[in-house]
């Protein structure tokens, strides 16, 4: 029952966005980056933002998994335009501390209130030593939200998986299959 | 102002500016000031357009009372409002205080006696007769009603209330749903520039701000130093995009630090000097200031924060240890040319002074193993983990010290 009304609800918005460059996003994997795959697990709802890709269900301020390209040296997480001129650069020789870093200063440029990060670990990622962290902060209109982040740096590039929802239902809504897509992540 | 907000906000409010200044044709009779009343409640009637633009306001109120980045401390609050309230007795009960996550320098006043105070603005303000300046001195709009003519001049030439909606419908950044829609402080900013004060209304709270601090009990010159930071903070920085507020730029830093000087003297009293209640103003703020600190160093206008560090290092409001681990994160952050090795000199002057948060021995570390130095990276992190054992990325820095060979 709850998977036909994600269907439906996943459906509505697709039809709701498609106008604003929203497509499907087949139950198929996809080449993300250049030799970077992930598997979407679920029908979602996606654009791409920059070269990065935006997924979502029942819209991204209720879930927001962004995958992002590969992250360039001197490269914002975000592509320009997303609102700040300022926002802080990725460097090839960040340690994950350092990416911590580099997420919640730009979720806090881009609008977010009392952004932080929780309990950095080490994960494997694509295959890769990588790492995830939580993330908890408030929308600009006050909401709480709770976020997952998992990663690694790759030939001196980012690719990160970053998941956002509201901490009330939505982020336990689909919180498991955002784990499965972060472990399918894959270099080919 | 903070973000992509920061950008975006300084574009509105030129914009906003750019708008008043358009619509600003000639000046109206200054108003009578506000009556003294019980919170909330206006004594215009209910059909003036004034209460019609208190409903507005009320509106905009509810949102900012919610609002995500509203930092929710009563006790902060509580003492805000004292401090409103010694400034200016007559209006306690109908002021309130929000103190909102916001770096850099600033205060917002509302017309109907809602306040918000930047975080930014207790990193600048050394003592408590500081703050009281900046709280006087927007209580001062308040008593003269100055929104309200600002308003009533825009509606010569325009439906203030549409302009006021297409404002904060222009405001939102795309975010990719990262910020939420209401309440966003780009919203605010831009409303509030919407009715930006003219220059003869900022010199006239400038004014009041002055004499209140000084009724209040505190030594007046205060003002003048609140203001010398001001000047320091705009030299330092080229780029002027300062948001609009308590530090309007017009009339100039330099002419209002003047201005305020020379109000401020006569006013100087043996019982006044030197009454900045510094130690109550430190200990209120000092669970805040390393947050406070990292939010600065976010703003990557390193300019201005090299100054907010040499003034509160002045200050003595925070141990030296504190200091030299924030400069050692801004030289960090920036990354300029030789920035590595000051950062490096910075958090050893900082872990030599013993009064440092434990990340220092975390970031020390890292910059370490980042050039090479397996040693010294490995020590600094196995002291990281001693000092905060409980630390919440434990396991990732286990995994670094492995790989530099425990």
């Amino acid at each position: 029952m709850m998977r036909a009304s994600r269907s439906l609800a996943g459906a509505v918005l697709g039809l709701a966005v498609a106008s604003c460059g929203w497509q499907l996003v087949p139950t198929k994997p996809r080449e993300v980056a250049k030799g970077y795959w992930v598997d979407p697990q679920i029908e979602w709802s996606g654009r791409k933002f920059g070269g990065s890709e935006l997924w979502t269900v029942h819209g991204l301020a209720l879930e927001r998994v962004q995958l992002t390209r590969a992250v360039e040296d001197g490269d914002p997480l975000l592509e320009p335009g997303t609102g700040s001129d300022e926002l802080p650069l990725f460097r090839s020789a960040m340690s994950a501390s350092e990416v911590v870093e580099l997420v919640v200063q730009t979720l806090s440029r881009v609008g977010a209130a009392h952004a932080e990060a929780l309990d950095l670990r080490p994960r494997e990622f694509a295959r890769r030593s990588g790492f995830e962290f939580d993330l908890r902060f408030a929308s600009a209109s006050g909401l709480e939200m709770t976020g997952r982040a998992a990663g690694a740096v790759v030939d001196g590039k980012l690719y990160l998986i970053l998941f956002t929802a509201p901490r009330v239902h939505y982020y336990d809504l689909y919180a498991d299959e955002v784990e499965r897509v972060m472990d399918s992540a894959r270099f080919e | 102002m903070t973000t992509a907000l920061r950008s975006n906000v300084a574009g509105i409010a030129r914009a906003g500016a750019a708008l008043v200044l358009a619509v600003a044709c000639g000046c109206t009779s200054p108003l009578p000031n506000i009556a003294p009343g019980a919170e909330g409640r206006l004594a215009a009637p209910l059909d003036s357009d004034e209460a019609g633009f208190w409903m507005q306001m009320e509106r905009i109120e509810k949102d900012v009372a919610t609002a995500g980045h509203r930092v929710r401390d009563p006790e902060l609050e509580a003492y805000l409002r004292d401090v409103a309230c010694r400034m200016s007795p007559d209006y306690c009960e109908a002021i309130r205080i929000y103190v909102f996550q916001q770096p850099g320098f600033n205060a917002q006043m509302f017309p109907n006696g809602a306040m918000i105070v930047w975080t930014g603005l207790l990193l600048r303000a050394h003592n408590e007769a500081q703050l009281a300046t900046v709280l006087g001195h927007e209580i001062g709009h308040y008593q003269r009603r100055h929104t309200l003519a600002s308003w009533r001049r825009a509606r010569q030439t325009s439906d203030a209330f549409a302009v006021f909606a297409l404002a904060a419908a222009g405001a939102a950044p795309f975010t990719g749903g990262l910020s939420g829609a209401a309440a966003d402080l780009a919203q605010l900013a831009a409303i509030g520039t919407l009715f930006a004060y003219s220059r003869e209304q900022e010199a006239e709270s400038d004014a009041i701000g002055v004499e209140q601090l000084a009724r209040a009990g505190y030594d007046p010159r205060e003002a003048v130093k609140l203001w010398e930071g001001v000047i320091a903070e705009d030299e330092a920085d080229e780029d002027d995009d300062q948001p609009l507020g308590f530090f309007a730029t017009h009339p100039s830093p330099p002419a209002r630090r003047e201005e305020i000087e020379r109000l401020a003297a006569p006013l100087v009293t043996a019982e006044n000097t030197g009454q900045v209640h510094a130690e109550e103003y430190r200990v209120r703020v000092a669970r805040l200031r390393q947050r406070l600190l990292a939010e600065e160093l976010s703003l990557r206008e390193f300019e201005r924060t090299e100054v907010v560090l040499d003034r509160l290092q002045a200050s003595g409001n925070a141990p030296p240890g504190e200091i030299e681990y924030y400069r050692a994160e801004l030289y960090r952050t920036r990354g300029e040319e030789g920035d590595v090795e000051r950062a490096i000199a910075h958090y050893r002057e900082a872990v030599g002074s013993g009064s440092a948060p434990a990340e220092v021995h975390r970031s020390l570390g890292l910059l370490l193993r980042r050039t090479g130095d397996a040693a010294g990276a490995r020590e600094e992190l196995a002291a990281y983990l001693e000092r905060a054992p409980a630390a919440s990325d434990r396991a990732m820095v286990e995994v670094y010290l492995q790989e530099l060979g425990r």
